[in-house]
């Protein structure tokens, strides 16, 4: 299995992913911003799995940013929004509306957690 | 006391404004009629005065705002009785109870709420006027011309008519803003509920898989990873009924991305 690209502002959540994906064994991303995600660069095409936040911070470019500039460079890795938003978000209703995602909302349960990191 | 109560005493003092100023400029007319006395006009300016005076000073509670307007009402109805009781002898060309007809019109366009007021206020105009034609002498309501004070009935029924259109659309009125007051306080719960499990959910997620990685090392059976497990599938319970008040909010473009300690701090403010 490729790598997974973490994207979320809160640090201790993205600390516990990589826990949770090292006790996978499986290789991993991270960064909590979409200006880290674009230094990362290289290292982030390779991912197979994209998880991303929506909501980055106020006044930040959002998940939904981080998705279309992927897109644009082609990734072709599978994408899955994460959110603690409602469904009526309009972030939330705009990633609904983008081709190939998924929308998850938080908090997953492990079995869920499990599912999405191994599939 | 609401915005509107606040504004219930505008219509009251604008009719003290009149009463004073029309009791006082209808001098001109009664000094030109000999033995006309002149201490009731001045006495009913001086009414509308003193009342106009103490709502300005402040005294605009709602029910000081209707005993403030009734009683110029009385006033003037007063002093039309008394100088009408000359003009009736002394002015041969005199059409009666045309101030009358001017008050209520202006009742009608002034008047405070309750609609009560404004109705005991037309029938001031209209009794003072009718009582008073009555008591006339026969030989001068035959001089008279005649239909005035049948005319006035028809000013009434038309002050009314107006008067209820405009209480209707003061209603109208009352409950759109109390609609608009519950949605946008309805908005503002939404958006904190919002912030509080968009700060909630991601904390959470961290315990959540938490307690799964201590679950691996400790036990999954481990009574207190299983309480723990317990109070986060109540807390989740919990904030996915929350979310149910999201349809609530109306979303400003640009304002997507939010501070949810920021909304919890100020939640009275809407673009956070």
């Amino acid at each position: 299995m490729g790598p997974v690209l973490l994207l979320d502002d809160d640090q201790d959540l993205v600390e516990s992913l990589e826990d949770l994906l090292r006790f996978f064994e499986r290789p991993f991303v991270s960064a909590h911003s979409v200006d880290e995600l674009k230094q990362l660069d290289g290292n982030v095409m390779g991912c197979a799995l994209a998880i991303l936040d929506i909501n980055l911070g106020k006044g930040q470019p959002s998940g939904i940013d981080a998705y279309h500039w992927l897109r644009d460079r082609k990734f072709s890795g599978r994408i899955v929004f994460l959110t603690g938003h409602g469904q009526s978000h309009p972030l939330v209703a705009e990633a609904h509306r983008l081709g190939g995602t998924q929308v998850l909302s938080k908090p997953l349960t492990v079995e869920e957690l499990r599912g999405l990191l191994l599939s | 006391m609401n915005g509107e109560a606040s504004r219930n005493w505008h219509g009251p003092a604008v009719a003290c404004a009149l009463g004073a100023v029309g009791m006082l400029a209808d001098i001109g007319v009664v000094h030109t009629v000999p033995g006309t006395p002149l201490w009731g006009n001045f006495i009913a300016a001086a009414v509308s005065l003193v009342l106009l005076a103490l709502l300005v000073a402040g005294r605009r509670g709602p029910k000081f705002a209707v005993a403030a307007f009734l009683i110029n009402t009385l006033s003037m109805v007063w002093g039309f009785w008394i100088t009408d009781a000359y003009f009736v002898n002394h002015w041969a060309a005199w059409i009666p109870f045309r101030p009358h007809q001017l008050g209520i019109f202006t009742t009608a366009l002034l008047a405070p709420v309750p609609l009560w007021s404004g109705l005991i206020a037309i029938a001031m105009f209209l009794g003072g006027a009718e009582i008073h034609w009555y008591l006339f002498d026969a030989a001068d309501r035959a001089r008279l011309a005649g239909g005035q004070a049948g005319v006035l009935w028809v000013y009434a029924m038309f002050g009314v008519v107006l008067l209820v259109f405009r209480y209707r659309r003061v209603e109208a009125e009352r409950a759109r803003l109390r609609a608009e007051g519950e949605a946008a306080a309805l908005e503002r719960l939404a958006r904190t509920l919002l912030a509080l499990r968009d700060l909630a959910n991601t904390p959470l997620q961290t315990i959540e898989i938490g307690v799964a990685l201590l679950g691996h090392t400790q036990g999954d059976q481990h009574p207190l990873l299983e309480r723990i497990e317990r109070a986060v599938t109540r807390l989740r319970e919990g904030y996915e009924l929350v979310g149910t008040y999201d349809s609530h909010i109306r979303w400003e473009h640009g304002a997507e991305s939010f501070d949810p300690l920021e909304v919890l701090q100020h939640p009275h403010s809407r673009s956070r």
